[in-house]
């Protein structure tokens, strides 16, 4: 009878305790996971943004206009002449052996 | 038992606690049922975060997958005026930044009650890198991005622009973005998060989050190499030839897809706001002409099916005929004796096809406008479509049924009339003209839209002889010098005068070439037209050489090689 009342006052009450510790310890943990998901979400949404200015400055690069500008630039010039070799029409060199 | 007086102090007492009581319950009834849907705003207010989660508008790519539009990053600039301390200072140097004016930027925060001011919508990273580095309290940025155009106005026409709706959202006008802004647009999303005392989200509380749909992307029929390519050459086409307009569509026979729509004038999507209103419509789906001897085809071609004549007819062509009090000639007032259906269209001979048209018939000539594509909207996806009607039946004069045979009294879209040609390039068969080819939503899921066949309108066979004609029109014709030598191409000139009050100007055309090539297996029907060039009226000697131009950077292209 007497064990049980020791074991009543003294261990139940330590258990107690140590529970309410945890669960203190526990929720301050996930408040300040909080705030780490606050700054994952903040580094996701900049990445985000990153991720379509590369896109946009992918899209400038390959346009038509900014192409025609290199190509400009660089020496090329609108092909006037055009050489076709259509079936039939061989050149000599490609002439098929018979 | 108690004296009156007693008795009355009890009444009075009782009676106050009644009426405090009573006021206790009013006080009670406003808070909880008066006020309480007000207060309960508040505490979720207070306890959570709540924002909308918008969604990505959709991208509009070209048929090789590049975008013809796209998304940019851009933000709206807010104040928030009880942050402000000097409200002068901070309109100056935000004004500045901003380009506006600084008095319009005081006012309104200066307005009594405001406690959010939107400053300007869409402002560019830049611009936003530089209000952060001033540092003013009270000046805040949303994400509000915006549409980007690669390719600069490239098919402006053919895309539209993404303008404002009146509650200040994105919505988007004319051609594909007002088409489809429902898909384009996606489903906004929410997020409610529960927050702690300093603002961070608690990780154990609530939240609720509906995820938001982004907009669908539409991959088109529309090649941008094929795209830029026909506009280079109508403005080079206009500027040569002196036109005040002009428009070119080109079309794949077999699907009825888009590969090309250009008009000029334009204007920049970007810049739409300073262009002038009536540059928004797309002439080639909302403006209509007469298609003049391009029609001819057309009534050719029903002529052959209905078995009324063939190639090889002939007819006397000794002068000019006469139909209700009218003269009808030839555009050169020539006449050439017997000759047969191919001179007829080679010739462009209006004499011929007034022949043609009474072997047709009334009955038979209207059944063939309709069955053609007239007078209805060929339900091409774009948003400013029109058609304009054809009189009704009964209202047909043998005079009117005389000059449609050959292409005047009568108006249709470029779009109409491109589609109709197509008929003779493909076999037969009225295709309903597209503009997109699939639609990708944002789990990826692609839904192609296939090629869609209205009707078989006449048989392989006439289809195979018209293209033989109109063959023999492009290397007989007026336009023969101008064709790129090696290639079949099936194709006929119209130089339609313009009506201007009740009456033709025989001073204003428009000029037009329609045809496709290669002959035997078309890769592209293309419709040229330009409004009133100076340079000559005739499509022959303006219209022409320009579907020709681009018919060999067409071939190039496509690596179609000569015969």
């Amino acid at each position: 009878m007497n064990r049980t009342i020791i074991f009543l006052t003294v261990v139940l009450p330590c258990i107690a305790i140590g529970l309410l510790v945890g669960q203190i310890v526990c929720t301050n943990n996930l408040a300040q996971d909080g705030s780490t998901l606050k700054t994952i979400s903040e580094k996701a949404d900049a990445l985000s943004f990153e991720n379509e200015r590369l896109e946009q400055q992918i899209a400038s690069a390959s346009s038509l206009l900014e192409i025609q500008k290199k190509a400009v630039a660089t020496g090329f010039v609108p092909a006037t002449h055009f050489l076709t070799l259509a079936q039939g029409k061989y050149l000599v060199a490609f002439t098929p052996k018979r | 038992m108690f004296s009156a007086l007693f008795m009355t102090r009890i009444w009075t007492i009782f009676g106050f606690f009644m009426l405090l009581y009573a006021a206790i319950i009013a006080r009670l009834f406003y808070w909880q049922v008066w006020e309480s849907g007000r207060l309960k705003n508040q505490a979720v207010n207070q306890h959570f975060f709540r924002f909308a989660l918008p969604p990505k508008r959709g991208t509009i790519l070209s048929s090789d997958g590049y975008p013809f539009i796209m998304n940019q990053q851009a933000y709206l600039v807010y104040a928030e005026p009880k942050e402000i301390k000097d409200i002068d200072g901070f309109s100056q140097r935000v004004s500045s930044v901003l380009t506006v004016d600084s008095a319009s930027i005081s006012s309104q925060l200066r307005l009594p009650d405001r406690v959010w001011v939107p400053l300007l919508h869409k402002v560019e990273g830049e611009k936003v890198d530089q209000l952060q580095a001033l540092k003013e309290k009270g000046l805040g940025f949303e994400p509000d991005p915006k549409r980007f155009y690669p390719e600069s106005s490239m098919a402006a026409h053919l895309l539209g622009f993404v303008g404002m709706d009146q509650n200040g959202m994105d919505r988007g006008y004319f051609g594909l973005e007002g088409f489809y802004d429902r898909d384009l647009k996606g489903k906004e999303g929410s997020l409610q998060i529960e927050k702690d005392v300093q603002g961070n989200p608690i990780l154990i509380g609530t939240t609720f989050r509906v995820d938001p749909q982004d907009g669908r992307n539409l991959t088109l029929w529309v090649d941008r190499s094929v795209q830029a390519i026909v506009e280079k050459r109508l403005i080079e086409g206009i500027q040569k030839y002196g036109a005040k307009e002009g428009s070119i569509v080109v079309m794949d026979p077999k699907t009825g897809g888009i590969l090309a729509m250009a008009s000029y004038p334009s204007y920049d999507p970007r810049f739409y706001s300073s262009a002038e209103k009536e540059r928004y419509i797309n002439p080639i789906v909302g403006s209509t002409y007469e298609p003049g001897s391009t029609f001819k085809v057309l009534m050719m071609a029903a002529g052959i099916n209905e078995g009324v004549i063939t190639p090889t007819t002939t007819m006397e062509e000794t002068g000019p005929v006469e139909v209700m009090g009218y003269m009808i000639r030839t555009w050169n007032n020539k006449y050439n004796g017997l000759v047969t259906m191919t001179d007829v269209l080679t010739h462009s001979s209006n004499v011929g096809m007034v022949f043609v048209g009474k072997k047709l018939g009334k009955e038979k000539i209207l059944r063939t406008l309709k069955d053609f594509g007239f007078g209805a909207v060929t339900n091409v996806d774009l948003e400013d479509e029109s058609a304009p009607e054809l009189r009704e039946d009964k209202e047909w004069r043998d005079i009117d049924l005389a000059t449609v045979s050959f292409g005047q009294g009568i108006a249709v879209t470029p779009l109409q009339m491109v589609r109709a040609v197509s008929v003779i390039a493909n076999g037969g068969y009225l295709m309903e003209p597209k503009v997109v080819k699939e639609i990708i939503d944002s789990s990826g899921k692609i839904t192609t839209i296939l090629p869609k066949k209205i009707k078989q309108v006449i048989s392989k066979k006439a289809a195979e002889e018209v293209t033989e004609m109109m063959v023999a029109s492009v290397e007989e014709g007026e336009a023969k010098f101008a064709k790129p030598l090696g290639y079949r191409i099936a194709g006929k000139t119209g130089t339609a005068q313009i009506p201007v009050e009740g009456h033709y100007d025989a001073t204003k055309t428009i000029a037009s070439f329609v045809g496709f090539a290669p002959a035997d297996n078309p890769k592209f029907v293309m419709l040229v037209t330009l409004r009133e060039p100076s340079s000559s009226q005739w499509g022959s000697e303006t219209a022409a050489p320009l579907f020709f131009n681009i018919a060999k950077d067409l071939f190039l292209y496509y690596g179609i090689s000569p015969r």
